[in-house]
């Protein structure tokens, strides 16, 4: 029996196909492990957790950042809410080992004047940083969801915030 | 042979390594994003699936659904993980994983515009807190990833 090749590549196309399947006979999406006309391959610029001191209940405007590798375009970036593992609450209850998802990061409000008018505050991807900011774009608001604050110790302080973060190649 | 080669395997700038670039991008130059890139950590699934729930009696008429547990063989890391869930009357898949339960959107009365399924997140397994909504039924999709958060 013939064995397919897997493998097809030239100057302009790398196909890699799954087991069985020939790679030089155009074989199908589902039929393949990797192709170069793909517009995303999996890579990751920078992915892990960053933590912040707190900023306080009622801080300025101001962003944190995390700081990602310099790039000619602007990447897919996944953020999280998270508490890092072996993190305590700022009760001094220690959470256990594991790492907590909240959610994507978000900060919901609606202005003071307007209860039911709900708005939402993002992150944002400017040059080489992820910006994340300390509190809504608006003069006077209510923050309705998205703060989780915890502490590294039973001490109570000082309090931080952690973001998951993964930067795509896309 | 194209201009721009698309695959570029050997030296660049000092360091070996392998890359495939988009059309109209020099896989053997520094500049524009590659598809396939050596200098990187790439996504890596180490488990997916899915799971069908069904919600259990819960206050006020709404269903409790028991906490979930999603084991998978130990990573020695914390690892990057998408949950998505497909709340049973609200179709479609929603990343990452939540519900609506807002007043008269979806025939709930809750107040919350949309609430997120919170996880907690081990080397071995993956761990939701019982949730309260006004599906019956619920399905959950995941993928755990060989790569490391924390």
């Amino acid at each position: 029996m013939a064995l397919n090749p897997r493998i097809f590549l030239d100057t302009d196309r790398l196909i890699i196909s799954k087991t069985g399947v020939d790679a030089t006979a155009n074989p199908a999406d589902a039929d393949k492990i990797f192709d170069s006309d793909w517009a995303f391959g999996g890579a990751i610029i920078a992915s892990g957790i960053a933590e912040f001191v707190w900023e306080g209940a009622n801080p300025g405007p101001g962003n944190h950042a995390i700081n990602i590798p310099a790039l000619d375009y602007k990447p897919t970036v996944l953020l999280f809410d998270v508490y890092p593992p072996g993190s305590y609450s700022t009760g001094g209850t220690y959470r256990g080992d594991q790492m907590i998802v909240f959610g994507p990061y978000l900060v919901r409000y609606n202005p003071t004047s307007d209860p039911s008018n709900k708005n939402y505050q993002f992150a944002q991807v400017v040059g080489n940083q992820i910006l994340i900011p300390y509190r809504p774009n608006a003069s006077s608001y209510t923050v309705t969801t998205g703060t989780y604050i915890y502490c590294k110790d039973n001490s109570g302080s000082p309090i931080y915030k952690a973001h998951a973060y993964c930067v795509f190649a896309v | 042979m194209a201009s721009n080669p698309r695959v570029f395997a050997g030296l660049k700038s000092g360091r070996m390594g392998f890359w495939v670039s988009p059309t109209g991008v020099d896989a053997s130059g520094e500049a524009g994003r590659m598809v396939l890139n050596s200098d990187y950590d790439h996504l890596k699934i180490h488990q997916s699936g899915q799971l069908t729930l069904a919600g259990g009696t819960g206050p006020g008429g709404a269903y409790q659904y028991a906490p979930i547990t999603i084991n998978f063989p130990d990573l020695g890391f914390y690892p990057l993980t998408f949950l998505g869930s497909s709340p049973s009357t609200q179709r479609g898949l929603i990343f990452p994983a939540g519900f609506s339960n807002g007043a008269g959107v979806w025939g709930g009365s809750g107040t919350e515009v949309f609430t997120y399924i919170s996880y907690d997140v081990f080397h071995d397994h993956i761990y939701a807190d019982p949730v309260i909504t006004w599906y019956p039924n619920m399905i959950l999709t995941y993928f755990i990833f060989k790569n490391k958060l924390a």
